[in-house]
């Protein structure tokens, strides 16, 4: 009878035990469905006050109020430290400071964390470029090329590359710019952009595929001026100066006025005055470029040599004086011009190189030396 | 709907009697299961452990979500500035009167408290206390009193250790045992610092870092953690820079931060109990409304400068990044002992753990910056002296050097800290332990009329040796000694058992009553030996081994060896050598070695009434 009573408690007891412990998992269950709940709207309203701060930092900076933006940047980023674009948000505005380094020091922690978010990267690359840190922002540029973009991946390479090219340009880092312009070409059919990319590509000294990409636009866009402005300039850096010459009047007759326009006409103008080597000149007319081409040369020379002529210029130049004044027949003219003309490189070589080229003589100079070092 | 529409068809009923009987086999089986695991008290602790871990995690990070909720409700983006006055004053009002009418044991820190319960109380802490605890410090640290969490939520983990411990019917023992494990859970979910919360227990709570519980507090604290991270995420609670020794000379600096940090400490701690003394003198009628002279205090220092109000990790955050100038840095720090020293002396709900840190980052910032203006270039950014500082202060303050080191060390995750961080801290702790000779959590139980056993105390009375109360041993008898002669030299002695020798050595402790009744039985003839043989043959010990203890075993266990023999003389031997007696110890000797006053007297008189 004892024992059975025994047994009764001894199983009271045990139930009261597995209830409590039921109890104790059902309040940790309950506990943690409030946690889970209050974490969620927390993060939601962090979010979204995070979000706030962002746009006013933006506007901010748009209005160019910097310290203000940097300090709301700086609130978003506390409140959503995971989120790359309020760190670029806060380095962009650094850089608007002009605390490049500063700017770098807020990026770089996290970028180590993150190093392939595309927009860190490009922001990195911006804040580099500033520092001048060419090297430095083309590898940046290029991690953010092919880094993650969440959203409008193409249309941010695109951007960046664009970005990088204009960098390059700048830079004149004309292979590395070539290398990314062929790149960019067929990304998009949008004629101010075409213009634009076959304007650098004559900055990265490709004339041919320039002036392709300009007659591209022409057929889509036939009175273009700027579309023959180029391809006169493309013809002007392939020296053909007649080529060139007829489209940059186009392109003048098209928009009368333009100043670049007018002046690189001054320069295909004058390059072809200059040039020697014109196939529809006559001969004794390139005998008479071969001369003024001379002179020029020897001019541009010891101007820029000024006091401190060099011996073997004066030298040339007498005897392009004495040459000036001799009257030849025409049978030896032909020999007489070739001398002419490889005197001229002889004394365009000994330009220093640190002379510049200012005027639209000298520009032109220049250029027919150029086609004429490649005929 | 006719009886046939609900009736189960036949064959379902035929498949559903198999599962009720499994169902019915199952249940005895499950508890008899559950029964077993109440008996083995080890297996129970580990499941507890667990148990316990998951559920004040779940707590402490309602508690921690429930005051960040209250306090952007309280103080809304652009709210105006009068509210940094209204706030605390209104939130202390509503606190004070709550501790005063409903949770009287809601006040201050929790960690005093959760001692008392531990050492005093039985492991007792009522489900009353922790929930008070917990809306009170909800509604005192969103209302922007200038006191910190992490005290109250080790207390509100005891709590509902000592809760779940009681409702399961556990033992008194048990209890108190599970109350550190609770307030080591509840520090780590609360300063997401595992490792530093199992020390903090055991150093502080416990005072004993070879506790037993050792294993049960590890699973708590890290079940808790467990919790944090799945509810909050792998945020970290602050965020710092990798720190590195940019100079060798830098190590003089992090010694002078340790005096600074040491001077502060004190500083900070005789303030705060002197104030609080100030406000114990103070009629008992103004108790429920003491808590607002400390909320108008920082309502007003809040209102002209925002950032010493509250737990302030987001200052602490900003000094550690090195956003702070001097100025600002020194401010803080000041402002802030004022505020926590105020806030805690008039009673408010919170602790001074959180604070400490507070202060001890402007401290360490403080030294940072001035070493930088002196050694422009051989230091490192203000930011890590102000990490480092962090511990320093609170080894100067809660007097827990090792949990300081360790908890620094897991906010960095950077071996590199190490040295710099103990160099300050052993300075601070040093100059803290000279100036100040009570631990702030000892002398606030003190202010409060409870005598908390120190550290000091506990680790003397568990680690005296029976070499303490050893005396030399009286000249052995020999083994055939007859129990006549025997008697008549025992007659006047002062103790109840004599050693016996042989020509080896000592072989036993015979009783003089033993002898006597051996003579009165006629026996007078007889040798010792004989005497011992027979009582050898009667002992119960497994090895056949005379009654004897060792001079490096705790006086505990002489004293367990005498309840269990009826001896109150025991041989003292060598470890080496069971039969080397090197001397004797007797009752007198260990009561007297516990400080027991007269105890040869009551020996006496116990002897005499035995005899």
């Amino acid at each position: 009878m004892s024992d059975n009573a025994g047994a009764v408690r001894a199983g009271a007891s045990t139930r009261v035990f597995v209830l409590s412990f039921v109890a104790i998992i059902v309040a940790f269950l309950v506990m943690l469905t409030l946690d889970l709940s209050l974490a969620k709207i927390e993060r939601l309203e962090t979010a979204s006050h995070a979000a706030s701060l962002y746009a006013d930092g933006n506007t901010l900076l748009g209005a160019s109020r910097v310290e203000d933006a940097i300090d709301r940047f700086g609130l978003a980023v506390t409140l959503e430290r995971d989120s790359a674009k309020y760190v670029v948000g806060l380095g962009e505005a650094i850089l608007a400071r002009g605390e490049p380094r500063q700017a770098e020091a807020t990026l770089t922690p996290r970028i180590e964390a993150d190093p392939t978010d595309g927009a860190l990267n490009l922001a990195m690359a911006r804040v580099l470029t500033k520092e001048g840190r060419v090297d430095d922002a083309v590898s940046y540029y290029h991690r953010a090329i092919y880094g993650r973009w969440p959203a409008d991946r193409t249309l941010n390479r695109n951007q960046t590359r664009s970005e990088l090219i204009d960098v390059l340009a700048k830079a004149q880092r004309r292979e590395e710019l070539l290398a990314e312009l062929l790149q960019l070409q067929d990304v998009s059919s949008d004629i101010a952009f075409r213009k634009k990319l076959a304007r650098l590509f004559l900055v990265a000294q490709s004339p041919t595929r320039a002036a392709d990409m300009f007659r591209a636009i022409l057929r889509s866009s036939p009175a273009d001026p700027d579309a023959y402005a180029g391809l006169g300039e493309a013809a002007l850096a392939r020296g053909n100066f007649r080529t060139a010459q007829a489209d940059l009047r186009i392109a003048n007759q098209r928009r009368p006025g333009d100043l670049r326009i007018d002046s690189v006409l001054t320069i295909a103008d004058t390059a072809l005055y200059l040039d020697p080597e014109d196939a529809r000149a006559g001969a004794s007319e390139n005998y008479r470029r071969g001369l003024r081409f001379l002179h020029r040369t020897v001019a541009s020379v010891t101007a820029c040599s000024g006091a401190r002529q060099i011996p073997a210029v004066r030298v040339v130049a007498d005897s392009a004086n004495a040459l000036d004044r001799a009257l030849l027949p025409a049978a030896t003219r032909d020999a007489q011009n070739d001398a002419n003309l490889a005197l001229s490189a002889r004394v365009w070589k000994l330009r220093p190189a640190s002379c510049p080229i200012v005027t639209s003589g000298d520009q032109a100079l220049a250029m027919v030396h150029a086609a004429m070092a490649q005929r | 709907m006719t009886h046939n529409d609900t009736a189960y068809p036949r064959d379902m009923t035929a498949k559903t009697i198999p599962v009720s009987s499994a169902a019915v086999s199952w249940l005895p089986r499950f508890l008899q299961r559950i029964e077993n695991l109440r008996r083995r008290e080890d297996r129970l602790a580990l499941v507890l452990s667990v148990l316990i871990g998951a559920l004040v995690g779940s707590v402490v990070v309602a508690f921690i979500l429930l005051t960040g909720r209250l306090a952007s409700h309280i103080y809304p983006a652009g709210g105006g500035g009068w509210r940094r006055i209204l706030a605390p004053t209104l939130g202390s009002l509503i606190t004070g009167y709550l501790i005063f009418r409903v949770f009287p044991d809601a006040r201050g820190s929790g960690i005093p408290q959760t001692r008392a319960a531990i050492f005093i109380h039985g492991g007792r802490i009522s489900l009353r206390t922790t929930v008070g605890k917990f809306v009170c410090c909800v509604t005192s640290l969103a209302s922007g009193i200038a006191l910190g969490r992490e005290g109250p939520a080790v207390h509100i983990g005891a709590g509902i250790a000592s809760v779940v411990a009681r409702r399961l019917g556990l033992s008194k023992a048990q209890v108190k045992w599970l109350l550190p494990v609770g307030g080591a859970a509840a520090l780590s979910a609360a300063f997401n610092t595992p490792i530093a919360a199992v020390l903090f227990a055991l150093e502080e709570i416990m005072g004993d870092m070879h506790s037993p519980i050792l294993g049960s507090v590890v699973l708590s604290s890290t079940t808790a953690w467990l919790v944090l991270h799945l509810v909050l995420g792998d945020e970290p609670l602050f965020h710092v820079t990798p720190y590195h020794l940019v100079h060798p000379i830098e190590l003089v600096v992090y010694a002078a931060l340790g005096v600074v940090g040491g001077l502060g400490s004190v500083g900070f701690v005789k303030l705060l109990l002197g104030l609080r003394k100030r406000f114990y003198r103070l009629p008992r009628s103004t108790v429920w409304v003491q808590p607002v002279v400390g909320g108008l205090a920082v309502g007003l220092l809040g209102y002209f400068v925002p950032s010493v109000m509250g737990v302030g990790y987001d200052q602490v955050d900003k000094v550690l990044s090195g956003d702070m100038v001097l100025r600002v840095v020194v401010t803080l720090g000041i402002l802030k002992i004022f505020a926590t020293s105020i806030c805690y002396a008039s009673g408010n709900a919170g602790g001074i753990f959180g604070p400490s840190m507070f202060i001890g980052a402007m401290m360490g910032g403080m030294v940072g910056h001035v070493a930088r203006l002196i050694l422009p270039g051989s230091t490192a950014d203000p930011g890590a002296y102000a990490l480092v500082g962090m511990g320093t202060a609170f080894a100067g303050i809660i007097r827990t050097p090792l949990t300081s080191v360790i908890m620094i060390f897991e906010v960095t995750r950077d071996y590199t800290i190490i040295v710099p961080l103990m160099i300050s801290n052993m300075i601070a702790f040093y100059i803290s332990q000279r100036l100040q000779r009570e631990p702030i959590y000892e002398a606030l139980a003190h202010q409060d009329g409870i005598h908390l056993p120190t550290g000091h105390f506990r680790h003397r009375s568990r680690s005296l040796l029976i070499m303490e109360a050893i005396r030399a041993a009286p000249e052995a008898l020999a083994e055939d000694t007859t129990l006549n002669d025997a008697l008549a030299q025992l007659r006047d002695s002062p103790f109840r058992s004599w050693p016996v020798a042989d020509s080896d050595g000592f072989v036993g402790m015979v009783r003089v009553s033993d002898v006597a009744a051996g003579v009165a039985n006629g026996e007078g003839l007889a040798t010792l030996g004989d005497l011992l043989a027979d009582v050898r043959a009667s002992a119960m010990t497994r090895t056949g081994e005379f009654t004897h203890v060792h001079e490096d075993q705790p006086l505990g266990q002489a004293l367990a060896r005498m309840g269990d023999t009826n001896h109150s003389v025991l041989p003292v031997v060598s470890r080496a050598n069971v039969r080397q007696l090197l001397g004797i110890i007797t009752l007198p000797d260990v009561l007297k070695a516990y400080g027991v006053e007269r105890a040869d007297q009551i020996v006496t008189t116990e002897l005499t009434d035995d005899e």
